[in-house]
């Protein structure tokens, strides 16, 4: 293969603009990396990304256009004319049916972000995602409420099933959240049962680590986690998740927890802007998806704290006295006396 | 600046990568991998007519990304224009009219783009090690970026260059 050395090929581009070019992205960055959030470049990003958020919802009937391209390409090598009639009244039939379904789902989200916004004594604006990161290095959702609605940077982001983030910035109709699984984020945690304070981490493999956690706590699987308040970055008393995995034991510095979220944030479509919740949220008792050994279980953690006595053959426990807690602990232990 | 043909189809790839990025790349990620247009475009675009590829539109292309998505300001334009300007030389000098050349710069540009790109989010403080970044993010966008890359070179080549390829007994893509 010999390779054909043009000594007279012209420059495709000068240099000079080249390092200009270079120059002005690398102070770019250089001003975004200095600034704060409240930069002049951040701000500009959040519009910008207030702007684009309308064209991102376009996404989803573009997905779902492709399978029906892909499924009417299918249809018709059958080619099959006796069936045709058959075949029109199946598919009013069955786009009925998913219109049904679709209603009965969205339904059972709205019911649920209710109860746990009933059980947190929530307030704040629901908005419908719409709009995922449009790279690979951020996670994070776009909601259709923004400014207009009283939505402001740092305030918690709850899905049906718990926390799932923080808005970073906000435009007039649409606020970017950060979610919990994004390796920038940090939410200030506490364990339920044990009361040992921590910060649960997102990292770039999609897991939540509960972090600077004191090594002689112990932590068991099915621990609930819940937001801590401290450093005021997360409303406190909210529901993360449960710890799903314990890689080491107490007293081992480089002991690793990973918080299972109480929820799936990749079939959410609609959330939470809290703006306000109960002062005692971190005593109250919501539904908990216990995981053990990588396997999901519903347990319901919801009828904890009635008595304050643990209830170890639901899977409940309870922790404080009369207070309506419930540590959600798979194996019910409890940690009396020591609510708030 | 002369409007030429491959100005204007620039432009409207250009376009229409950027509406692609927003609208459908999250919609087709791979598990961490979602798919990058505008680098795809920018890169193709790069080796389909070097001589026309120029930084303009990479350098606005990249800070579009930038800002649409999370990540540092410039970053993305730093990039693009950075291994677009190596690859319309690379290609200039290398070229030898067969397919494995421009094929080849296209992946070693969208790696280099990806692992480039990586580097100055990780120095922004992304709070992760590269290591973990190149295995969770760079290595799979990239290959994701390549063949999409693949594909798309032989319709740009077509859509983005009015020259004929080549002289007339060399090989062209069909």
């Amino acid at each position: 293969m010999a390779l054909n050395f043009q000594n007279n090929s012209p420059a495709p581009v000068g240099r000079v603009s080249l390092i200009i070019a270079l120059v002005v992205a690398l102070g770019l960055v250089g001003i975004y990396a200095a600034e704060g959030p409240d930069g002049p470049l951040h701000k500009v990003q959040a519009a910008v990304a207030g702007i684009a958020a309308p064209v991102q919802s376009l996404g989803t009937p573009v997905g779902q256009a492709t399978e029906g391209a892909a499924e009417a390409v299918a249809d018709n090598g059958a080619a099959e004319e006796t069936l045709s009639a058959l075949k029109e009244q199946n598919a009013q039939l069955t786009q009925l049916a998913v219109q049904g379904e679709e209603y009965r789902l969205a339904a059972q989200r709205l019911e649920a972000l209710l109860g746990m916004r009933d059980v947190y004594e929530i307030e704040g604006p629901v908005g419908r995602v719409i709009g995922r990161s449009t790279d690979a290095w951020n996670q994070d959702i776009t909601l259709d409420v923004g400014s207009n609605q009283g939505v402001e940077s740092g305030l918690t982001v709850m899905g049906a099933a718990g926390v799932i983030g923080q808005v970073i910035s906000v435009s007039p109709n649409s606020c970017r959240v950060r979610l919990l699984s994004d390796p920038q984020s940090g939410a200030a945690a506490i364990v339920q049962s044990s009361r040992a304070e921590g910060i649960v981490r997102g990292s770039l493999d999609g897991l939540l680590y509960l972090e600077n956690i004191g090594a002689d706590v112990n932590i068991q699987v099915g621990d609930v986690v819940l937001t801590s308040g401290l450093g005021g970055s997360y409303t406190p008393g909210l529901l993360i998740g449960t710890v799903a995995r314990v890689e080491g034991s107490a007293g081992n510095d480089s002991r690793r927890i990973v918080v299972a979220p109480n929820g799936q944030v990749s079939l959410l479509e609609e959330a939470t802007v809290v703006f306000s919740a109960a002062s005692d949220a971190v005593d109250r008792s919501v539904p908990v998806v216990v995981v053990e050994d990588g396997q999901d279980g519903d347990s319901e953690g919801g009828e904890g704290g009635e008595d304050g006595e643990g209830d170890s053959a639901q899977g409940n426990g309870s922790s404080g006295e009369g207070s309506g807690a419930a540590s959600g602990r798979g194996d019910g232990a409890s940690d009396e006396g020591e609510g708030n | 600046m002369e409007v030429t043909r491959e100005t204007v189809a620039g432009i409207i790839g250009g376009a229409v990568a950027v509406l692609l990025q927003i609208a459908l790349a999250p919609s087709i990620a791979l598990a961490a991998a979602v798919p990058n247009f505008i680098v795809v475009f920018c890169v193709v675009r790069a080796v389909a007519c070097p001589d026309h590829a120029g930084l303009l539109l990479p350098f606005i292309l990249g800070l579009v990304f930038d800002l649409v998505g999370g990540g540092p300001v410039g970053a993305m334009a730093l990039v693009l224009v950075l291994v677009t300007f190596l690859a319309s030389r690379a290609y200039l000098v290398l070229n030898n009219d067969t397919l494995f050349m421009p094929a080849a710069i296209l992946l070693a540009s969208t790696m280099l783009v990806e692992v480039l790109y990586g580097i100055i989010v990780v120095a922004c403080g992304a709070g992760v090690s590269f290591g973990e970044a190149f295995l969770y993010r760079v290595l799979p966008c990239m290959l994701y970026d390549c063949v999409i890359g693949l594909l798309f070179y032989p319709i740009a080549i077509r859509v983005l260059v009015s020259r004929p390829l080549g002289q007339p007994g060399t090989p062209q893509l069909r």
